[in-house]
């Protein structure tokens, strides 16, 4: 329980104006976060999570409402996301997550951006190339929500790296791309006894889905057998990373407030050419392409 | 229902879809078969789903199945 002074000096921040739907509320904007969290020498986003403990709304969140009940808020401040990968499905799910009130994202990406990560990846920045992706994303993370206590390596990880980064987390995130490294990961997400919510994308064709601990795992369905993937061939467009790191960003933060997945052992299939979304439930099993 | 499946062949596969998308299917024609009379070869393909099931190469197919091919996809 947050201390009295800490209340009252809540009350005395915080404002009281309609929601958007017209209820009442009372509010907190960021630079009250900010002296609050200096003067009573706390994180950004204890602040915020005693503030909506205590039925006052941070200003930053007032659009969240009702998406996420108050409970729900502070359970996302007090949440950690692992994000395994800044590129273009990292960068997307970092907007997200950042935006949402994750409290702690620890992440890592060894890349640093080059010019043909352009035309999909939010973080990278025609001033930027030739910089590390976590560094980057770090930038980003403060200038829009320093109540986030984001972490970035500047690494790629091993599996060793994997279960340190995993650590603690509530959910890891697979923003990788290739398929290389995705069984450590999923491997890491299952012996931590999280769930990982994976996506991958090729051209405007694209899968989401939940893996839960020792669940079916998208990837020995749709990694194929070593032959060319997809997306050497049709590339991976913007719109089509985006909607991808969108739909993990909602499963992640569903998770993360304490929800149920929605995708666990399923695997979302979307289309953007036909624009057609097809849910299909994975079993364990051989890949058909193995047999072939 | 006539004897013909619906086919629905994502990123790289598409262009091996029949024109309307709809292929006729033989008595006890499997996945693989009608995979290979469209000119999927195995290692493009990633997976077979049958009216939105995972399924494989021999299970067959019955008319008005709708069977999709779906290539490796690992990118992001």
């Amino acid at each position: 329980m947050p201390d009295t002074a800490l209340l009252a000096a809540l009350r005395t921040a915080s404002c009281e104006r309609p929601y958007p739907d017209g209820r009442a509320g009372r509010f907190l904007d960021a630079a009250a976060v900010a002296g609050l969290a200096r003067d009573f020498a706390l994180a950004p986003r204890r602040v915020e999570i005693a503030a909506l403990d205590s039925g006052i709304c941070p200003l930053r969140y007032a659009r969240n409402l009702t998406a996420f009940s108050m409970a729900e808020q502070a359970r996302l401040l007090a949440s950690k996301a692992a994000l395994v990968g800044l590129g273009g499905l990292g960068g997307g799910l970092l907007e997200n997550l950042v935006r949402a009130g994750v409290g702690v994202i620890h992440a890592a990406d060894g890349d640093v951006f080059e010019e043909s990560n352009l035309n999909r990846q939010l973080l990278s920045r025609l001033d930027a190339l030739g910089r590390p992706k976590a560094a980057l994303a770090a930038e980003r993370a403060a200038a829009v929500n320093p109540s986030v206590e984001f972490v970035a390596q500047a690494a790629f990880l091993d599996r060793a790296g994997m279960d340190a980064l995993l650590d603690g987390a509530q959910v890891a995130v697979d923003a990788l791309g290739g398929l290389a490294d995705r069984p450590a990961l999923v491997a890491a997400a299952a012996g931590l006894g999280i769930a990982l919510v994976t996506g991958a994308v090729a051209g405007y064709t694209a899968i989401v889905a939940t893996v839960l601990p020792g669940g079916p795992s998208p990837a020995d369905l749709f990694g194929g057998s070593g032959g060319t993937a997809a997306e050497d061939v049709l590339g991976c467009p913007s719109p089509a990373v985006m909607a991808v790191a969108a739909l993990q960003a909602s499963e992640a933060i569903r998770l993360l407030a304490g929800r149920k997945p929605a995708l666990a052992g399923k695997a979302l299939i979307i289309d953007l050419e036909t624009m057609r979304f097809d849910t299909i439930v994975l079993e364990p099993g051989p890949s058909p392409g193995k047999a072939g | 229902m006539s004897d013909t499946v619906t086919i629905r062949a994502l990123a790289t596969l598409a262009p091996y879809a029949p024109p309307g998308g709809v292929a006729s299917v033989g008595p006890g024609e499997t996945a693989g078969e009608l995979a290979d009379r469209l000119g999927i070869e195995g290692e493009a393909l990633g997976a077979v789903l049958i009216n939105g099931n995972p399924a494989t190469l021999e299970t067959p197919l019955s008319p008005g199945d709708v069977v999709s091919f779906v290539p490796p996809i690992t990118g992001g």
